[in-house]
């Protein structure tokens, strides 16, 4: 995941989801999409037996092409959920041929995958998974970094970075009392601050990251059922 | 889980296969989106979620004014724990819940009401709340009388109820309730898991979780929430519940309805149905109060829990009307198509509208089995039901780790065991047989030792009710809900059925032999492989709730003691599980139960062909 995660756009367009304006036509949502999602689909190149630099071409290529000449069809094509749109057209990618995108359109799409990163999360994949799998895995785990990626740049942005790296260990549901009184000191708070602090970190956890995944539905609706498939898919 | 953060954790995962890379660290990703997850929807999962309740230590800690002694449920939406309050040396139940669901808007509201709903009301019959409020770590919890003894749910289900006991015992509902009502409290959720029966046989109604003033004016007052949903058990519900429109105190009397046919039969009245008379030996006049109770249309039931309460007394109190033994008999016998009675609409038809003889009650007499000298295993039962097991992501622990037995010599869960079996009032306790049918009988009570059919089956281990919890219904239009067994029975006058199309499963219908004829024992709450077994003998006999029940105990024994468990059948229970869940219509519990099935055989190094069956199953799920 980048490390310039923005804020999930809901936020500041509470009216309507990224993929929802992307459908609609809107291209620069499409394309801050594409930077949250890249990562799932290099995967599904490289465990398609793709080389690294090819992979990160077909990448680029692929969401070039989807911002510029691919555009989303919603008359043609079911849209409701982001994920399973852009599987459905990875494989009329590749059916396609990987076509390359040309320069023009390279230009307008600016994504730029940073392969090094790429290559070494590639190195962590399980090695005995499918193609569809490990994309499901990987757009899971990336929606859960970018929501904490978020997290950790808006508590810097508020000057709480040191307290930070101290919190998402409370996003686990086992741990008691004692874990709050082995951390309060290290992080400088005392315990009741601390159960403070926690408390809301995880509510704007929730926060973040349901805007995150309903910045991939049409229906904000389907939010929850979108997690339970991510909670399924990262398994 | 780490407590020293790295200072740098981008992208320096371990480079181990399947390592969660970067800055999710050592976390599950599985309790990251949980954490996501409206907490109002954990409410299925039960004991397949994650969260781990405070340990009786760490619950002292929570509680400095209070003594716990011992953990006496829990489930994925919450714990109860045993304890005494210490000022006032007064043994109590507390219910706490998660901390991540007592953050819940919605849900920290729906709890604080019931607090507040059962702490203004003073009845005997009604379970008292003392006190409630936020832990230091910000858990919701409330205080309330610990009642020793356990569920209507479980009674019925274990040993079963006389028709003597069942009057005598919704007369006491009644009492409670209208109680409730003149308060302008209606409960809502009036259902056997929520009537409990101490050691003397009083009822005790609680979790008036769902209660709301009767004053109230708002779709959202009435119980339906803004997104929809309404909220209630739907095999009890009221029609007018169920549509999500306003209802009063007669939703409870219609549930009551429900409730004393199945306190009668054994079995939830589902589509045309078989009047109780037709059931078992009990006064037709029974029948009339079933009928008028579960009237679809509010005005035709009883104008209020006082006049059914009289109803009932009246019959409690007259002679049974003789009614000779051989039609008794006949009726009993004769399920089916022949005996079963066809209503006027609207009186004997439940909302399901679905045909329905349903096959005659399976349980031993509660008489008998206090005769035969066991003991039945009491335990402090607390409100509870959508703490259980949980669902919606929730189902499940068991409320309560009840074992009834119908045997000399039960097998029950040590902690549990008292001396003595319980000290019923008479009339419930009742161990003396009955006067034959024959024999013309001052009261109702003279008709129970009629022998009902199939009585001599086994017992199966019934510790919950895992359909009873409440439930966020989807609403309107209602869609009528369809138990398993619902399904078979020809409806009367229509061509016999021979072709039923099951529900879509993810999973094949398993090839299972007939059902014996007699299997299974009386089982330890705590024994994998004889839960396992009788959830088979279950499943075998369509008895889906009462499977998933012993499965999810199952599953839960497992998860607490890998150990003694194979992973292979681990996996084949959770297949199992999950498409019983579907078969109920619940897809979240039914992925739930695979992903947990895949992650213990994963933990426990099963086989990798059973994880890609289960992989296979959960792609199929999720394309459907």
């Amino acid at each position: 995941m980048s490390s310039q995660v923005e804020n999930p756009t809901i936020i500041r367009n509470p009216n309507r989801s990224l993929w929802q304006a992307a459908v609609a036509g809107h291209r620069a949502e499409l394309g801050q999409l594409a930077a949250r999602c890249w990562p799932p689909v290099y995967v599904w190149m490289r465990v398609g037996g793709a080389e690294p630099e090819e992979a990160a071409q077909r990448t680029e290529d692929f969401f070039a092409r989807l911002q510029t000449v691919d555009l989303p069809r919603p008359e043609e094509e079911d849209t409701a959920h982001f994920q399973e749109f852009i599987l459905h057209r990875l494989g009329a990618y590749a059916e396609a041929g990987f076509p390359a995108a040309d320069i023009t359109t390279q230009a307008a799409a600016s994504l730029v995958i940073d392969r090094a990163k790429a290559e070494k999360r590639f190195g962590q994949e399980p090695s005995n998974r499918s193609m569809d799998d490990l994309f499901s895995r990987r757009w899971a785990l990336t929606t859960l970094e970018a929501t904490l990626e978020a997290l950790r740049q808006e508590y810097a942005g508020e000057g709480k970075e040191k307290i930070f790296p101290f919190l998402p260990q409370f996003l686990s549901f086992s741990g008691g009392e004692e874990r709050y009184v082995e951390v309060a000191p290290k992080a400088g708070l005392s315990v009741s601050a601390l159960h403070v602090t926690v408390f809301r970190f995880r509510q704007r956890y929730r926060d973040v990251l349901r805007r995150f995944v309903g910045d991939t539905v049409q229906d904000e609706n389907d939010v929850d059922s979108e997690l339970t498939k991510l909670l399924v898919g990262a398994s | 889980m780490p407590t020293n953060p790295d200072p740098d954790p981008a992208d320096d995962a371990a480079p181990e296969s399947g390592a969660l890379p970067s800055i999710l660290g050592g976390m599950s990703p599985d309790e990251l989106f949980a954490r996501g997850m409206q907490s109002v929807r954990m409410t299925g999962g039960g004991s397949l979620q994650s969260w781990e309740p405070p340990s009786v230590k760490e619950a002292e800690n929570l509680f400095p004014n209070y003594e716990i002694s011992e953990m006496i449920g829990r489930g994925g939406m919450g714990v109860v724990y045993k304890g005494r309050q210490t000022a006032l040396d007064r043994v109590v139940a507390i219910k706490l819940l998660p901390l991540e669901v007592s953050i819940d808007r919605d849900f920290g509201e729906r709890f604080v009401r019931e607090a507040r709903t059962m702490a203004k009301m003073n009845h005997p019959n009604i379970v008292s709340v003392f006190d409630f409020g936020n832990t230091t770590e910000g858990h919701l919890y409330f205080v309330m009388e610990f009642v020793e003894g356990t569920t209507l749910h479980h009674l019925i289900k274990s040993v079963g109820l006389k028709p003597v006991q069942s009057l005598e015992l919704i007369v006491g509902v009644c009492e409670a309730l209208q109680y409730a009502h003149s308060e302008g409290v209606i409960h809502r959720d009036i259902k056997p898991a929520n009537i409990l029966v101490d050691m003397k046989g009083r009822v005790k109604v609680t979790d008036f979780g769902l209660a709301r003033m009767d004053t109230a004016k708002s779709p959202e007052q009435w119980g339906q929430t803004m997104t929809g949903m309404v909220l209630g058990t739907p095999d009890y519900m009221a029609p007018e519940q169920k549509k999500g429109i306003r209802v009063d105190h007669r939703a409870d009397i219609y549930s009551m309805g429900v409730m004393l046919y199945e306190m009668l039969c054994g079995e939830i009245p589902a589509g045309i149905f078989d009047p109780p008379s037709q059931r078992v030996a009990v006064d037709e006049r029974i029948d009339q109060v079933v009928i008028r109770a579960m009237q679809q249309e509010p005005d035709r039931r009883f104008t209020s829990t006082g006049e059914m309460q009289t109803a009932v007394e009246n019959i409690r109190n007259t002679p049974f009307p003789q009614k000779p033994a051989s039609t008794a008999a006949t009726a009993i016998g004769s399920v089916g198509a022949q005996s079963t009675v066809v209503p006027p609409p609207g009186t004997m038809q439940s909302p399901a509208q679905t045909a329905y003889a349903p096959a005659p009650r399976h349980h031993a007499p509660i008489g008998t089995f206090i005769a035969a000298g066991c003991a039945v295993i009491a335990v402090g039962i607390v409100a509870w039901k959508e703490f259980r097991k949980p669902d919606p992501v929730i189902n499940p622990a068991t409320p309560a780790p009840i074992v009834a037995a119908a045997t000399p010599e039960p097998k029950v869960d040590p902690v549990k065991v008292e001396p003595e079996a319980p000290k019923v009032e008479p009339s419930i306790a009742a161990a003396t047989p009955a006067p034959p049918m024959a024999t013309p009988a001052p009261l109702l009570a003279a008709a129970t030792p009629v022998p009902m059919e199939k009585s001599h089956e086994p017992v199966a281990p019934v510790p919950a009710p895992p359909t009873e919890r409440p439930v966020a219904v989807a609403q309107i239009p209602v869609v009528p809900v369809q138990r398993n067994n619902q399904i078979l029975p020809p409806q009367y006058g229509a061509p016999r059925v021979t072709g039923i199309t099951p529900p879509v499963a993810i999973a094949p219908p398993p090839v299972f032999d007939p059902p014996p004829e007699n299997t299974g024992t009386p089982l330890l709450a705590n024994d994998w492989s004889a839960l396992v077994a009788s959830g088979d003998n279950l499943m075998r006999r369509r008895q889906t709730d009462d499977a998933i029940d012993a499965y999810y105990q199952a599953i839960e024994i497992a998860q607490s003691n890998p150990k003694g468990v194979s992973a292979e059948q681990f996996g084949r229970v959770c297949m199992s599980l999950s498409s019983l869940q579907l078969q109920n219509g619940s897809q979240p519990e039914a992925k739930r139960t695979l992903i947990e099935g895949r992650r213990f055989l994963m933990t426990n190094k099963g086989s990798a062909a059973t994880i890609q069956q289960i992989e296979g199953l959960l792609r199929k799920l999720q394309k459907e």
